[in-house]
C-alpha cells in the first residue's frame, strides 16, 4: 500500500482568485409584462424550490417599527378569500414554508415549495401579498405573542449590546439604528398595520428570485399571475446619508448576568465599489473574521476569555460599519476590552508576515467557493446586491483584493480605519 | 435518494462515498461512537471537552486551523449525548489535505497542559453563554435529571456539573483517546465531486495503519419504566412562564420513532396544526406550543413546550396539553391531516438534503445506527403509518405515570 508521509501536507493546490468566473454566477432574469422582473438562479438537481419576494418595506419606513414587522407576520392570516386556518391548510399540506425577515429597508419572504406545487400555490401568494384582510382576532394573537418574545430579548445581553452599538453608531431615530422598543406595543394600532401594507408592500418595488429546477412552464405561471399586477402606485424612497460616528463609551447593566457582550463598532468611511474597501475585507479577516484571526487567537485560544469572537464588515445601502462582537466572563471584560485595542493597535505597527497572510486568503478563496456552491446561495447574494444597491464590480474587486493585498496595504488601512479612538464601545452586563 | 458505497479498512475503519457532480467542494465528515452517555457520572462534560482538545495539536500538525485554513478549508464539530461529529469542507482538489488532517488526529493527539487549562475556560464561557446567561437557559439542565434517573441521558453535553469539567486530567484525555477515538469506532463518509475507487485508495492510505482499539461494548444502565407522574417547580426572572411535559418514547430504530414525529407535527407543526389552533387562537391559553421529539438513540424523549398567555394558571395549561394528547389517543386521526403531516415530513426531508455535507453527515449517522442504507428508507417509514398507529402509540406513550412536568414559572414580581 502506498504508505503516507505524515510530516508533509500533502496540498495539490495553492488556492487562487484568479480562476473564478463571475459571468457563470449570474442569473437568467425575466421581465414580466408590467415590468416586476425574476431572477433565476437554475439548478435539474434540486427538488425544492426557493421563491424570494423582497419588498421595500422595512422598519425605516414605518412611523411605528411595530407596524413593519406585523405586516410581515400577517400577511398570511387571512385574505378576502380565505382565511387564516384554510391558507395554513394549504400550505402545510404540500408541505411549503414560509420564512420572513425584515431589516432597515427591507422585507424579505422566502418560501420553499416542491416544483410540482408551483403552479397552484403562486395564485395564493399573490392573494396573501395582495388581498390580506388583517383580521382583528388574528392581530391580537400576535401581539401578545411578539411582545412576549421581545421582552424575552431584552434580557439579553447580546441584543442589548448589539441594539445599543448600532444606535451609538447611526443614531437611535436613524434608519439603520430604528429598533423595536416597548412602546411601540402601547401604541400600535391594526389600522396603522394596515396601513402599512397598503401603503409600502408595492409590486414596483418589489423584486423576485427563484433557485432550483424553474421551467419555460413555470416562468409562464409567474407571467400569468404576478404579470396582469398594477405597478403604478410610489412612494417616496429612503436614501439613506452617509454618517461618521463620534466614539462613545456605554454600560448598560443587566443584573444577573455571568457574562458581558462586548459591540465595539463604527463606520466605515469608503465605498463599497473602491479597492480600498475590497482590501480592508482582507484586513478584517486578519483582525477576527475567521477562526485563525488575531483576535480569535489571542482572546479565545491563548487566554480562554470567550467562546467565540468577530468582526465583520456590514454594507448596508449607502452605509458600512464594522462591529467586532463577544460574549465574555463578567470579572474578564476589562481585560478582554484591552486585548481587543491591542490588536487594532497591532494591526497597524506588526506588519503580518507572508505565512499570515496567504492563510488569510487562502481561507477566503474557500470561503467564497463555499458561499458559491448551490442555488440557494447564488440567491442570496444577488438577493443582498439588489437591497444594498452593490454590484458584481463588488465581487469582481473582492476577487482581486484577495490576490493583491499586501502587508503594506494592511498596514496602511489599520492606519486609517482602525484607529482605537474612533470606536463605539458598548457592554452589557453585570459590571 | 442518496447513492453510496461502502468499504471498511482492516483496522475496522467504516468509509462511505457519495457522488455529486453539481459542486467544486467536497466535505469529509467523521463520526465517532461516543457522546455524552458513554461518560463517566463523576466526569460529565468529558465528551465535550475532548471534541476542543481534538483541535490542539496531533502529532505531526501543531495547529489544525491553520492547516485547514490555508487549504481553503471550513470546519466543525459538534457533541450530542450519543455522537461526537467532526466535519470539513473545502475545494476538492485540497481532499488529501483534509484526510491529513483527520488521520493524523485518529493516530496521535499532541497537545499541550496549556490547551487543556485554555479549553477548559472556553467551554466553560460556553456554558455561561448557553446554558446560563439567557432566559431558559438552564431549561434543560432541570428537564433531563427529572426525566432520567439512571440512563446517563440524565445530564446534558455540556455536563451536569461544569466543575467536572474544570477537573479534568490529561490522564483522563489519554484513556478517553485510546478507547473511543480508534478507526473501529469511527465512519469516514466523504461526499462530492469526487471518484469512489480514487476516495477509498486515500482513506487506505491515511487511515489504513492506524492501530485499531478495544470493541466498543457499550453496556448503559437501562432507564426503568417510570410509574408515577414527577413534576418540578422552579421560578425565575422571565417574561413568561414556560410548561415542559416531557414523555417517555422508543428508541431511534424502533418504527414508532417516526409515529412519535408525526404526532409531533399533528399537534404543532404549522398553524394548521391542532395545538395552534385550539390552545393558541381559540382558547388562547398560550403564546406558543410546540411538541417535538429529541432524536436520541436510545429511548427519548416526546415534548411538549408552550409559553403561557398572561393570566392562565399553570394547571389550566397542563390540563389542555394533556387533552390534546388524550385526544390523539382515544380518537382515530383523518386520513387527511395524517396525509398533511406525511407530505410535510417529505418535503422537510428533501430540504434537509440540500447541500453535499448534509448527505455525508446523514449516511454517516445511519450507519453508526446499524446501516447506512437506512438513510434512505425514511421516506417508507412515514408513509406506512395508519390511523391506527398513531392511536396505539399516543395511548400507550401518553399516560400521566411516564410524564416529567417541569413548572418553568415567572417570578411574582416580575
Amino acid at each position: 500500500m502506498n504508505q503516507p508521509d505524515r510530516k508533509q501536507n500533502p496540498v495539490k493546490e495553492q488556492l487562487s482568485a484568479k480562476n473564478i468566473d463571475i459571468a457563470a454566477l449570474r442569473p437568467d432574469t425575466y421581465t414580466l409584462k408590467n415590468g416586476i422582473t425574476i431572477d433565476v438562479f437554475h439548478s435539474k438537481a434540486i427538488e425544492i424550490m426557493r421563491l424570494d419576494f423582497v419588498f421595500e418595506s422595512g422598519k425605516a419606513y414605518a412611523n411605528n417599527t411595530l407596524a413593519a414587522i406585523a405586516a410581515m407576520a400577517l400577511v398570511t392570516e387571512g385574505t378576502s378569500k380565505h382565511t387564516a386556518q384554510e391558507i395554513a391548510n394549504f400550505l402545510n399540506f404540500r408541505g411549503i414554508t414560509i420564512e420572513r425577515t425584515i431589516d432597515s429597508l427591507n422585507t424579505y419572504f422566502t418560501i420553499y415549495l416542491q416544483n410540482k406545487y408551483l403552479s397552484e400555490t403562486l395564485p395564493l401568494l399573490k392573494e396573501i401579498f395582495c388581498d390580506c384582510t388583517f383580521p382583528q382576532n388574528e392581530y391580537e394573537i400576535y401581539l401578545q405573542k411578539k411582545r412576549q418574545e421581545f421582552e424575552n430579548q431584552l434580557q439579553k445581553t447580546t441584543y442589548q449590546a448589539s441594539v445599543a452599538c448600532l444606535q451609538n453608531i447611526f443614531g437611535s431615530d436613524s434608519i439603520f439604528g430604528k429598533y423595536l422598543t416597548l412602546k411601540d406595543f402601547d401604541k400600535i394600532t391594526l389600522e396603522q398595520v394596515r396601513d402599512f401594507h397598503q401603503q409600502y408592500y408595492q409590486w414596483q418595488n418589489c423584486k423576485i428570485f427563484a433557485a432550483g429546477n424553474v421551467t419555460q412552464t413555470n416562468i409562464q405561471a409567474f407571467e400569468e399571475t404576478f404579470g396582469t399586477i398594477a405597478c403604478d402606485k410610489v412612494y417616496k424612497l429612503i436614501v439613506p446619508q452617509q454618517i461618521q460616528n463620534q466614539a462613545i463609551t456605554k454600560n448598560i447593566n443587566i443584573a444577573d448576568a455571568v457574562q458581558t457582550s462586548v459591540r465595539i463598532g463604527k463606520t466605515i468611511n469608503a465605498s463599497w465599489d473602491s479597492m480600498e474597501f475590497a482590501k480592508l475585507m482582507v484586513a478584517n479577516t486578519l483582525l477576527g473574521g475567521y477562526f485563525g484571526s488575531r483576535l480569535m487567537m489571542n482572546i479565545r485560544e491563548d487566554k480562554g476569555y470567550c467562546y467565540g469572537i468577530y468582526s465583520m464588515l456590514q454594507v448596508e445601502r449607502n452605509a458600512i460599519y464594522m462591529i467586532i462582537s463577544t460574549e465574555v466572563g463578567t470579572e474578564v471584560t476589562q481585560s478582554a476590552i484591552n486585548e481587543i485595542f491591542n490588536e487594532l493597535q497591532r494591526m497597524q505597527t506588526e506588519p503580518v508576515s507572508d505565512e499570515e497572510l496567504q492563510r488569510s486568503k487562502s481561507y477566503l478563496v474557500g470561503d467564497f467557493m463555499r458561499s458559491i456552491d448551490g442555488v440557494y446561495e447564488l440567491l442570496e447574494r444577488y438577493r443582498s446586491f439588489h437591497t444594498s444597491h452593490t454590484n458584481d464590480t463588488f465581487t469582481h474587486n473582492y476577487l482581486a483584493a484577495i490576490e493583491s493585498t499586501t502587508a503594506q496595504d494592511i498596514t496602511d488601512l489599520a492606519k486609517k480605519h482602525f484607529k482605537p479612538q474612533d470606536f463605539v464601545t458598548v457592554t452589557a452586563g453585570n459590571i | 435518494m442518496i447513492d453510496f458505497e461502502k468499504t471498511t479498512l482492516p483496522n475496522g475503519l467504516t468509509l462511505l462515498t457519495h457522488q455529486e457532480r453539481n459542486t467544486s467542494l467536497v466535505s469529509v465528515n467523521i463520526l465517532y461512537n461516543v457522546g455524552a452517555r458513554d461518560e463517566n457520572p463523576d466526569r460529565t462534560g468529558f465528551a465535550h471537552l475532548f471534541e476542543h482538545l481534538m483541535f490542539g495539536g496531533s502529532a505531526n500538525i501543531p495547529s489544525y486551523d491553520q492547516v485547514a485554513d490555508n487549504v481553503g478549508a471550513e470546519n466543525n464539530a459538534f457533541t450530542n449525548n450519543d455522537i461526537t461529529n467532526y466535519y470539513i469542507t473545502l475545494p476538492k482538489q485540497n481532499l488529501e489535505t483534509a484526510l491529513w488532517l483527520e488521520s493524523d488526529r485518529m493516530n496521535l493527539l499532541d497537545f499541550s497542559e496549556k490547551s487543556l487549562s485554555v479549553q477548559k475556560n472556553v467551554v466553560t464561557e460556553e456554558y455561561r453563554q448557553r446554558y446560563i446567561n439567557q432566559p431558559y437557559g438552564d431549561l434543560w439542565l432541570l428537564l433531563r435529571p427529572l426525566a432520567y434517573k439512571v440512563h446517563p441521558y440524565r445530564w446534558c453535553t455540556i455536563g451536569k456539573d461544569i466543575a467536572h469539567v474544570q477537573d479534568a486530567t490529561l490522564g483522563d484525555v489519554e484513556d478517553f483517546f485510546y478507547r473511543y477515538y480508534r478507526p473501529n469506532n469511527a465512519i469516514v463518509a466523504v461526499a462530492g465531486n469526487i471518484d469512489h475507487a480514487e476516495v477509498q485508495d486515500l482513506v487506505a492510505k491515511w487511515f489504513g495503519d492506524i492501530p485499531h482499539g478495544p470493541a466498543n461494548k457499550r453496556c448503559l444502565p437501562a432507564e426503568p419504566e417510570q410509574t408515577e407522574a414527577r413534576e418540578q417547580t422552579v421560578r425565575r426572572n422571565v417574561p413568561a412562564s414556560v410548561i415542559v411535559k416531557s414523555y417517555k418514547m422508543c428508541n431511534r430504530l424502533s418504527p414508532d420513532y417516526y409515529v412519535f414525529d408525526l404526532i409531533s407535527d399533528i399537534l404543532s407543526n404549522g398553524k394548521s396544526s391542532r395545538m395552534y389552533n385550539e390552545l393558541v387562537k381559540r382558547r388562547r391559553l398560550f403564546t406558543k406550543i410546540d411538541a417535538y421529539i429529541t432524536g436520541d438513540i436510545d429511548e427519548g424523549q416526546f415534548v411538549v413546550s408552550g409559553y403561557l398567555a398572561d393570566g392562565v394558571s399553570p394547571q389550566a395549561a397542563d390540563e389542555a396539553i394533556v387533552e390534546q394528547l388524550q385526544s390523539i389517543a382515544t380518537q382515530y386521526v383523518d386520513e387527511y391531516e395524517l396525509q398533511k403531516v406525511k407530505n410535510n415530513a417529505e418535503a422537510a426531508l428533501l430540504q434537509s438534503q440540500y447541500k453535499c455535507i448534509d448527505r455525508a453527515m446523514r449516511i454517516a449517522y445511519f450507519e453508526n445506527l446499524g446501516d447506512a442504507a437506512l438513510a434512505n428508507t425514511e421516506p417508507q417509514m412515514y408513509a406506512r403509518i395508519t390511523p391506527y398507529d398513531v392511536q396505539r402509540v399516543a395511548k400507550a406513550a401518553f399516560q400521566p405515570r411516564r410524564c416529567a412536568t417541569l413548572y418553568y414559572l415567572k417570578n411574582e414580581n416580575n
